[in-house]
């Protein structure tokens, strides 16, 4: 499913380099659910984005489903991250002038025409993250769990074949965080492969599989 | 929430107001500004136009008391704002039919009073309409 | 987009962006109304003298007037300001102008200065006394309204000369009634009264001893003589002939009074043109300022656009989407306060720049508010696309986690 071979990437500040990660090797099996711990500035947001395609890695390729993300364009690459991969962030990412609803079909806004923009699924996929009847909400309105949720609802809409998950769960109540990770193990279960960057220790063991980040250097744990 | 914002609504109101008052006064001519009287005998009397814009002075210090008003009766905002709507309304109607500029279309009134008096009105009739909305930003929860 | 309902598309989105700080996209929406307010203005004068001049020339119908020498300047103002003139020479020079080659028509006026009212705010007018028999520019639109001769006591006004049909008027101690009334044209005509030119001597005769102030026109005597040529494109030519073989005249050609026009139009440009320009350069800076403010307050969220599939062309279209709706929506509210402004004070801006105005046409006037909207829009636009260029050399991940 994803094939990460010799990837590096580092960030210049000022005058000095900072390696976030150094010829990283790995692979993720369709179907894992891949939980990615580390400290602060370990480099794990920079891996999720290296996988989805977000940021080109300085040496390696980055390979999804057999395609090597840089040999294309930047039209193709935004397509394929469209259908293939949903996105779920730390931070409430809602669009703030547009309703919970409308929030939800934004993936669809960007497909081809008439490939997208299924409501019914929209409406039902709220309504399993547990927002039924808010549909028509601004975000300002709904508490910072219920957004949470629509950004789940959201990442889910096209269907992806690959999750991709950055501390989806902090700044949440313990109650939501497991409804959260519930779900996202039900998704596994049905066949969608997720990698997820987490703080907290205590849901490694909801996951199939766990990677360490150390220094920019990678650990599997089994 | 500092002043400006608290207390928008009054402060253009008695802007809009004074400015009215002033510009019908030293701004806009009317047809005695321009020299024009009518002759009776041997003295000079007033044409139309003079009544018209002391009526469009009163009404621009009617809108500068509401105004004034909103500073004082801060609740009361929705309905001075509504009726200082209506004196926009009369500002526009007074040059037109409560008290008629001069006939003749060329005369000095009917190129500055009428048609500045005519803007003036539009000016706060728009202003008063839109200040009966409640703004979330600018009003935050105090205005209801 | 062909969207099942409810997707929120590229226009809709930026749209009810504009509400996120509503203070200052207000701010912004002012600076671009004052801009396209002005220059919609400007716009539409323009077509209106281009458009007055036209009219009143056709309507007039002559391609050359002979006056006195020294009157140039106050036919000028006559015939496009209707301001009240008095000059006048021996009316026996008709038929030498008649007889020059290459003239089709010639014809006989009289102007006429009316005493200052009394009665509130009826102004001074202009009579203009014709002559039936030779006429060929008062005839032609007065067949039109009226179908058939004046009687001696009958006027016709322009537009603007107050009264109704069969009203009484007195001129010069002499009762006339009002016969018809003309169509408006912008120009002087608009406030004129003709009248036959044999009304006019036999005022003249009887001002004498029925008037406050006597009006001394003696019998035959004209103040211009127009005239009608085979081929307009000679009258420069013909100008001259008539000025070298009368003497004691001048000659103003049509092409002259258009000349004049576009000089006062001119004038009133040089002014308008640089607060065009300088509102102008106010606004697009203030729009470069407030979408670089915008991109970077929102380079998060235009990340997350990119993740969820947008393209970097589309994630710029946003953007750009959002100056252009701005700039149009500015351009919309401009051209409709620019109309209604400008409609308050049109009268005022013609008298003081002596300028004929009639209102084009509903198809031109649309078309030149279409194209202020668009080129508001469309400047909005361009004023963004530098800061919208600047988000494409940004990846995805550093705008999601900039701070």
């Amino acid at each position: 499913m994803i094939e990460l071979e010799k990837v590096s990437k580092f960030y210049q500040t000022g005058a000095q380099r900072v390696d976030a990660l150094q010829e990283l090797n790995d692979q993720v099996e369709k179907g894992e659910f891949l939980m990615v711990t580390g400290r602060s500035g370990a480099g794990k947001s920079t891996l999720l984005s290296l996988v989805g395609g977000l940021i080109r890695p300085d040496t390696g390729v980055v390979k999804v489903e057999g395609k090597n993300l840089w040999a294309m364009s930047d039209a193709e690459r935004s397509q394929f991250r469209s259908r293939h991969m949903g996105f779920i962030f730390q931070f409430a990412s809602l669009i703030p002038t547009l309703s919970v609803l409308e929030n939800a079909l934004l993936p669809s806004a960007f497909l081809p025409t008439g490939q997208g923009g299924d409501r019914t699924r929209a409406q039902e996929l709220l309504e399993r993250v547990g927002l039924a009847g808010m549909t028509d909400r601004l975000p300002w309105q709904l508490s910072g769990g219920q957004q949470k949720r629509v950004a789940v609802a959201r990442a889910l809409l096209n269907n992806p074949a690959l999750l991709l998950a950055d501390e989806p769960t902090a700044d949440l109540d313990e109650e939501t965080e497991r409804e959260i990770v519930s779900l996202f193990q039900e998704l596994n279960r049905n066949g969608t492969t997720i990698i997820m960057v987490t703080h907290n220790t205590d849901l490694i063991d909801a996951a199939s599989h766990h990677l360490i980040l150390t220094g920019g250097r990678v650990a599997r744990v089994s | 929430m500092n002043f400006l914002s608290r207390n928008w609504r009054g402060l253009l109101f008695i802007f809009l107001g004074l400015f009215t008052v002033f510009g019908a006064h030293y701004f806009l001519d009317t047809c005695a500004d321009a020299g024009h009287f009518m002759h009776m005998g041997d003295k000079e009397i007033h044409m139309g136009c003079t009544w018209t814009e002391r009526g469009v002075i009163g009404v621009g210090g009617l809108v500068a008391f509401m105004g004034l008003a909103m500073l004082i009766a801060r609740e009361s905002w929705r309905g001075l704002s509504l009726a200082a709507a209506g004196a926009g309304a009369l500002m526009i109607l007074i040059p037109l039919y409560l008290i008629p500029t001069c006939a003749m279309p060329n005369m000095p009134c009917n190129l500055s009073l009428k048609p500045g008096s005519l803007l003036l009105g539009g000016l706060v009739l728009v202003a008063g309409l839109i200040s009966m909305i409640r703004f979330r930003k600018l009003d935050g929860a105090e205005a209801r | 987009m062909p969207h099942s309902k409810g997707v929120p598309g590229l226009w809709r989105l930026a749209a009810l962006n504009l509400l996120r700080n509503p203070g200052r996209s207000i701010a912004v929406l002012l600076g671009v109304l004052l801009v396209a307010g002005t220059a919609f203005a400007g716009g539409l004068i323009t077509l209106g003298v281009n458009h007055a001049v036209e009219t009143g020339l056709a309507r007039l119908g002559a391609d050359l007037m002979v006056v006195p020498k020294g009157s140039v300047d106050a036919t000028h103002t006559a015939l496009v300001m209707g301001e009240p003139v008095a000059f006048y020479m021996d009316g026996a020079i008709l038929g030498q102008v008649a007889a020059i080659p290459g003239v089709r028509a010639a014809s006989p006026q009289i102007y006429v200065e009316t005493l200052s009212s009394s009665a509130c705010c009826t102004g001074r007018m202009m009579l203009v006394g014709y002559d039936p028999e030779s006429d060929f520019t008062v005839k032609p639109w007065l067949r039109y309204v009226l179908n058939r001769a004046l009687d001696p006591d009958e006027i016709i006004v322009g537009n603007h000369v107050l009264g109704l049909t069969g009203d009484p008027m007195k001129f010069y101690g002499t009762d006339f009634r009002i016969a018809a009334r003309l169509d408006p044209t912008g120009m002087g005509m608009d406030e004129t009264v003709f009248l036959p030119a044999t009304a006019v001597w036999e005022m003249a005769k009887n001002s004498v001893t029925l008037a406050e102030e006597p009006l001394a026109i003696p019998d035959g005597h004209v103040s211009a003589i127009l005239v009608g040529l085979n081929d307009p494109a000679q009258a420069p030519e013909i100008a001259r002939q008539i000025e070298s073989q009368i003497s004691g005249v001048s000659v103003v050609t049509a092409g002259q009074i258009t000349q004049g026009v576009s000089d006062d139009l001119d004038g009133l440009m040089t002014y308008l043109l640089p607060i065009i320009v300088g509102v102008l350069l106010v606004v697009l800076v203030l729009f470069v300022i407030l979408f670089a403010a915008i991109a970077h307050e929102r380079s998060r969220e235009i990340g997350l656009l990119r993740a969820l599939g947008a393209t970097v062309r589309q994630a710029i279209a946003a953007l750009l989407m959002e100056a252009a709706f701005m700039g149009g929506l500015g351009g919309l509210a401009g051209v409709l306060a620019g109309y209604a402004v400008y409609g308050l004070f049109k009268t005022a801006i013609m008298v003081s720049y002596t300028l004929p105005f009639l209102y084009p046409n509903a198809t031109q006037l649309i078309s030149l508010g279409v194209a202020v909207v668009a080129l508001a829009a469309l400047g909005g636009a361009l004023a963004a696309a530098y800061p919208a260029w600047r988000l494409t050399r940004l990846d995805p991940h550093h705008a999601i986690h900039a701070r």
